[in-house]
């Protein structure tokens, strides 16, 4: 590699940088607001969580702003109760915990759940969840370990049911089992009691320690034994809600109630670094089932080989998808130790009154306010945008404030989200990925990898960018639009911003030496892997788009395009996009800042490297950090300090700007946190941060960008043409005709309600599962001639491979969103499920096939192709959707 | 029809419906098409009237700021179509078919113009809010031959400048700039003691022009009054407490603000926790545009809030207006709040627009073109909830007169509403300028 050609290629980029054109004001008004409603927002704790309602009612923006809008801890149902006693006080509802029975297969000779049958009998017909769930108010019986908020349910949907029909308490069955297994043990029942050789069999029952839920399940289990014989002692254990513990550490237990709290459980994985989250598959219901069934580390068995693909993301499309997560559940069912019994709900109460209450806020079930786009949706009631929104949270900050690997407790998290604006961020229905500011154009990935243009830009050993030369192949390749914008100290984003991050992961997860002052062990273990399946990136192109607020604004947006060459694939292409893009929440200088402080040995950037260092956890806000950015930023400044690898791509005087820029901002704003968020940190002090929106012309989203995701929108399947069983006859067609209707949304005066209506904006996905509940058939249903018809068309083809017997053809339906003119968005919480029974015959069957049974009429055509087609064109409009989205 | 015949037939259109018009006019009695018309005085014979649907394109603010007007806009377009479609249709045969598009930026609207044109194959398009969406739609729909009724875009531009001769597009909602002559002359009827004038507008065209008008009112009006202050916030501001500190210092008796949405209602709550309206009486030139339930009882009653100088929905007052009191409970009805401005202007659009093509119907005998509905459009006059509306011939607007009125809170309402019993109403021929003629140029001639 020449130095002229590194040259040639630094000084293409920085010139296609250059031609950002300042902006001039001229004027009209605005039909577009920049960043999201509340113009302030305000995080403050709150200490008596009784005072919630008071606050509540007690809200108003005149004289003074006070009260709450939000908070932010869960409460129970008898609080929300108590609550809207008090004022005008709702909840958003969102997924708690999963209880779990883990039934120790240990076989000392005395343990009952060493046999495979009793466990199966004892998760099946013994524990009652209806009971369990009926007793407990807000929880409901859970029979998988996926509910039906997650996105892959609607793939075991017929699952789920089959067994919430079969699994129903059935004494015999139990005690049947448990014959056999004594038998086998040479055990006995006398006088109503069990003994093993001689002695008294005696079980151990472990609930969770201060665990109300649990104990009652505890009391089932332990009354249920007691009755077929058993001696029960009961015992609490302390409970792990981030992770269900290893079988290896209950020993001397035989069935142990365990909880999962999903919040946690996500939030344990799911890291922000810079604007790039980490952990993508913490939402992953494959890795949530995967966690209940299956034990760590795997083992040989289909089921855990199915996981291992799943979480690899080694799958490609939805119907491998299908296939392996239906691996993993009927597996889990059979196999596991661990079977799931209950689904609670947690609550979280907001001010829902006529003038001062807040709606419009786009939530998942699963993380419920914890998520960027709640916080890009909610609206104060009285004001079409602007507004005072107030949060109370229960808790104290307690992490650093720094974008890179600050901001991890429940305070700094939401603070951050709204702070900082993440290349793309999770969509709250689907549990995929959704565009945000790096828009994903292509994503290829195929077999046999791609070749990376020889110029393309890769980071040698010193940390300095290069060209990749000939000959070099990927696994992947991704073509980004970058959405540039002001940061908060009216700097325009360069190019230099959006690399920055990659030779900082570089540096920062590459340890050199033993003492290497640029390494951070927990950067390295969160992005280390990720950086280094970063093989090359190149700037295509930069686009100007200009950015008129007629009469009042013109000026000109960049938009860089990016290709990003990956040694890594995933069958989920929003994974795939989300895993390495070019993008900086922060200017590269204030990058360069932290960097040198933390070299200096004056901060880390991870509290375990900081614990670790003993220096404190670096913090742009407060504390100890602020003096040392200070001196730093000083020395940089008078030095216009430019990085190496950014030589050549800064120009000096953009430096100076830069540093200068940055100094100001530190000087106005007492703080380091400069972001291209949505909002900035306008004050913080012990009890409070009060955040204020930006509304830069430049920044690219806005008011109501996100708001197609505030309500969602169900389905339902409302006739289908059959009346009994479909009968047909193998080699022959098949045609069945849906109708679906959709909700249809209608807001009014500060409130809204649903209507259903027929209506094509539906994904209507069916598939033809034998008696083992084995998928021998799947395709998406074509849209019909009436609104809300869809049609089924089984190909004469497929009806030849099924065996002869009985199959059910099972129809699921899930809603789209329409945005623009585009439908897109996928909604696939609750699906709506319609069982067909379904008979195929040989021909001489198919003849005396009796009255009551429908013959399927005769239909020809390429249903694998049709699917494949219908597949490729709603690939192709999501992508439009979010193109137009974001441009 | 040869294009020859059709021209004629156009130009008998044109007589035919002008003498209509001012029939109407003299006695007062132009009304919404309650029954279809399917008489062909013209031609006497039966023509066969198309089975299929009439596609009109609804183009509005779906979400975002825009939304706060742009929805009912929506909702008065379909509640037109479902009253129509209900006494058959248009010539009691036609049903109307709305299509929904967005109203975004200029690009992406006039893409979805485009779209509803040329995809959606729609025969007549009523929309649109944004004066600069309209300035790129009207040659649009010029070029395209889709008849058009913009429902607002009010800007002088548009027939000015843009489109001094359209042949296609109309536009109902009244000119902007009446918005502010008509606040003045509220101010000079109901504050006609103010002395010391403070004004705060946005740093935008709207601003500006709203200023140069009060400006031009106050000298005209109140030419004792001073204007003490006036400030500009810049685009996006959120803290108006500079400005609040300079009304103040300068004690205005009045303070007109310029401000819309969610920057109004800052700026009014701000300026209410400093006690500026213990001394200072507030006028709005756009506040009651939006529908009433965007606002809190905590505005300061006596208030002078403008409705765009078009329509707010309690007036005419029901009790004397059986059509404002159908239209707000048929509204309720379908749509569970009251109506804003945009919901009775995009109502009376697509009732303006089924007149003309039934009126050109009858007329011509059968099933009118585009430019026939034009003709019958072009100086035809409606009996809208708001009052009467008339299209003027020479350049499309619609004018009616505008009305005005104060806040004042009523048990009966959550929100503030307007004094029913106190609203200034003001004749159209003297308070909105003839054709060609600007605001501030007409306000001298007055």
């Amino acid at each position: 590699m020449s130095l002229l050609r590194l040259l040639l290629a630094v000084l293409v980029i920085a010139m296609l940088v250059s031609t950002y054109v300042e902006g001039v004001m001229a004027g009209h008004e605005n039909p577009f607001q920049q960043s999201y409603y509340p113009h302030e927002v305000r995080f403050f704790k709150i200490d008596n969580p009784d005072e919630v309602p008071r606050l509540i009612a007690e809200t108003s923006d005149t004289p003074v702003v006070k009260g709450l809008h939000l908070y932010l801890a869960p409460v129970s149902v008898d609080d929300v109760k108590e609550a809207r006693r008090v004022g005008p006080a709702k909840s958003l509802k969102t997924l708690g915990s999963i209880y779990t029975v883990l039934l120790n297969p240990v076989d000392d000779g005395r343990n009952p759940f060493a046999s495979k049958k009793f466990r199966q009998a004892f998760a099946r017909f013994l524990i009652d969840r209806e009971a369990l769930a009926t007793g407990l108010g807000d929880a409901e019986p859970l029979y998988i370990p996926i509910t039906r908020y997650h996105p892959d349910y609607r793939f075991v949907i017929d699952i789920d049911q089959r067994i919430r029909g079969q699994w129903k308490p059935n004494e015999a069955m139990v005690k049947q089992a448990l014959a056999d297994y004594l038998e086998s043990v040479g055990g006995s029942v006398e006088g109503g009691r069990i003994t093993i050789e001689g002695s008294e069999a005696v079980l151990a029952v472990a609930g969770i320690e201060g665990d109300a839920i649990a104990g009652v399940i505890v009391k089932q289990l332990a009354e249920k034994l007691e009755k077929l014989g058993f001696k029960v002692k009961t015992i609490s254990m302390e409970a792990s809600p981030t992770r269900l513990r290893d079988l290896e550490e209950y020993q001397g237990v035989n069935i142990v109630v365990e909880r999962l709290d999903l919040l946690d459980y996500i939030f344990e994985r799911l890291r922000n670094v810079n604007g790039i989250y980490v952990g993508l598959d913490a939402y992953d219901d494959a890795r949530l089932a995967a966690h209940i069934y299956l034990k760590p580390g795997g083992a040989d068995d289909e089921a855990s080989r199915a996981a291992q693909k799943l979480l690899s993301g080694d799958y490609s499309g939805w119907q491998e998808r299908m296939n392996l997560i239906r691996t993993l559940i009927l597996g889990g069912i059979d196999e596991s130790v661990r079977t799931p019994v209950m689904l609670t709900y947690q609550h979280y109460l907001y001010n829902d009154d006529y003038d001062q209450g807040v709606e419009n806020m786009a939530r998942s079930p699963i993380t419920g306010p914890f998520s960027d786009v709640f916080y890009r949706t909610v609206k104060l009631r009285l004001f079409p945008w602007n507004g005072w929104l107030l949060v109370g949270l229960d808790v104290e900050r307690s992490s650093a404030y720094n974008p890179v690997l600050g901001f991890t407790d429940k305070w700094g998290r939401n603070l951050w989200m709204m702070l900082s604006d993440s290349a793309s961020v999770f969509q709250p229905y689907n549990g995929s990925w959704e565009v945000n500011r790096v828009v994903w154009m292509e994503v290829e990935s195929p077999d046999d990898g791609v070749k990376v243009p020889s110029d393309a830009l890769t980071i040698n050993g010193d940390g300095r960018l290069v060209e990749v030369g000939e000959g070099v192949k990927a696994k992947t390749r991704i073509l980004y639009r970058v959405l540039l914008s002001h940061f908060h100290h009216d700097e325009y984003m360069s190019v230099a911003d959006i690399i920055y991050p990659y030779i900082f992961l570089k540096e920062w997860t590459r340890k050199s030496s033993e003492n290497d002052a640029a390494y951070d062990a927990e950067l390295a273990s969160l992005m280390g892997e990720k950086i280094s399946n970063l093989v090359a990136f190149r700037v295509v192109n930069i686009t100007e788009k200009p950015i008129v607020i007629p009469g009042s604004y013109n000026g000109t947006g960049l938009i860089p395009w990016v290709e990003v060459y990956l040694n890594y694939r995933h069958g989920d292409k929003t994974v795939l996009a989300s895993y390495m893009p070019p993008w900086s929440t922060v200017p590269w200088e204030l990058l360069v800042l932290m960097e040198e402080v933390v070299k200096a040995g004056g901060a880390a950037f991870s509290k375990s490297e900081a614990e670790k260092r003993g220096v404190p956890w670096l913090d742009l806000v407060r504390g100890p950090s602020i003096p040392l950015l200070e001196q730093e930023l000083e020395r940089l400044s008078k030095a216009n300090y430019i990085p190496p690898a950014l030589a050549g791509l800064v120009k000096p005087e953009e430096a100076a700007k830069r540093w200068s820029a940055l100094k100001s901002w530190y000087e106005q704003h007492g703080h380091f946190l400069v972001t291209n968020g949505p909002y900035y940190l306008s004050s913080s002090n012990a009890t409070m941060d009060v955040i204020t929106v930006t509304r830069m012309p430049t920044y690219p989203l806005g008011v109501g960008s996100y708001d197609y995701l505030s309500i969602p929108r169900y389905t339902k399947i409302t006739s289908e043409s059959s009346s009994g069983v479909l009968v047909v006859k193998k080699g022959e067609g098949l045609r069945l005709n849906i109708s679906v209707e959709v909700e249809e949304i209608m807001r009014f005066a500060r409130n809204f309600t649903k209507k259903w209506r027929p209506s094509y904006m539906a994904d209507v996905m069916y598939f033809i599962a034998d008696e083992d509940s084995r998928v021998n058939y799947v395709g998406l249903a074509e849209r019909g001639g009436e609104k809300g018809e869809f049609i089924i068309r089984i190909s004469p083809d497929i009806t030849s491979q099924l065996s002869a017997g009985n199959y059910t053809m099972n129809i699921v339906t899930t809603a789209r969103y329409k945005y623009f003119s585009w439908p897109e968005t996928v909604n696939l919480m609750l699906p709506y499920l319609k069982s067909v029974p379904l008979k195929v015959v040989g021909g001489e069957e198919a003849a005396s096939s009796g009255a009551g049974e429908r013959r399927a009429g005769l239909e020809f055509g390429a249903m694998a192709l049709l699917a494949s087609f219908l597949a490729a064109i709603l690939i192709v409009l999501i992508r439009r959707a979010s193109r137009a989205r974001h441009t | 029809m040869s294009s020859q015949s059709k021209l004629a037939r156009r130009e008998f259109i044109k007589y035919a419906v002008a003498a209509g018009a001012g029939l109407a006019v003299g006695r007062l009695s132009a009304s919404y098409p309650t029954a279809p018309a399917q008489t062909h005085e013209a031609s006497g014979k039966e023509e066969t009237i198309p089975e299929e649907n009439v596609k009109v394109g609804v183009q509005t603010f779906f979400s975002g700021p825009g939304a706060v007007v742009g929805e009912c806009l929506y909702k008065g377009a379909v509640l037109a179509a479902e009253q129509i479609n209900q006494r058959g249709g248009i010539l009691g045969k036609r049903k109307i078919e709305i299509v929904a598009r967005d109203e975004a930026g200029v690009e992406q609207t006039v893409k979805e113009f485009r779209r509803l044109a040329i995809n959606d194959k729609v025969d007549y398009y009523v929309g649109a809010i944004e004066s600069v969406n309209t300035i790129a739609l009207g040659p649009e729909a010029e070029s395209l031959g889709l008849l058009t009724i913009f429902v607002d875009g009010g800007t002088e531009r548009l027939f000015e400048e843009i489109l001094a001769k359209p042949r296609v597009v109309f536009r109902t909602s009244n000119i902007d700039t009446v918005d502010a002559f008509t606040t003045m002359n509220a101010v000079a009827h109901w504050f006609s003691d103010a002395k010391r004038v403070a004004q705060i507008y946005p740093d935008d065209v709207y601003g500006q022009l709203t200023h140069e008008v009060v400006e031009a009112s106050l000298k005209k009006l109140l030419p004792e009054a001073e204007s003490v202050y006036t400030g500009w916030p810049p685009l996006f501001t959120t803290d108006y407490s500079p400005h609040i500190t300079k009304l103040l210092e300068t004690k205005p008796d009045v303070l007109v603000i310029g401000l819309w949405g969610g920057d109004f209602l800052t700026f009014y709550k701000q300026a209410l926790a400093y006690g500026v309206f213990k001394e200072t009486r507030l006028v709005s030139t756009y506040g009651f545009s939006a529908p009433p339930h965007y606002f809190g009882k905590d505005l300061p009653e006596g208030s002078i809030m403008g409705a765009h100088a078009n329509y707010y929905f309690l007036y005419p007052p029901w009790e004397r207006s059986e059509r404002n009191r159908e239209f707000n409970r048929a509204y309720y009805d379908m749509w569970n709040e009251y109506p804003g401005t945009h919901a009775e202007l995009a109502y009376s659009s697509m009732m303006a627009l089924v007149q003309a093509i039934e009126r050109a119907y009858s007329i011509a005998g059968s099933w009118p073109d585009v430019g026939e509905v034009a003709e019958a459009l072009a100086g035809s006059m409606v009996e809208a909830p708001g009052g009467y509306l008339y299209y003027r011939r020479e350049d499309h607007q619609a004018v009616r007169n505008p009305p005005i009125g104060r806040a004042v809170n009523k048990e009966e309402w959550p929100f503030p509403v307007w004094d029913i019993d106190d609203v200034l109403q003001l004749p159209a021929e003297r308070y909105i300028p003839p054709p060609g003629v600007k605001m501030v140029d007409w306000i001298k001639m007055l």
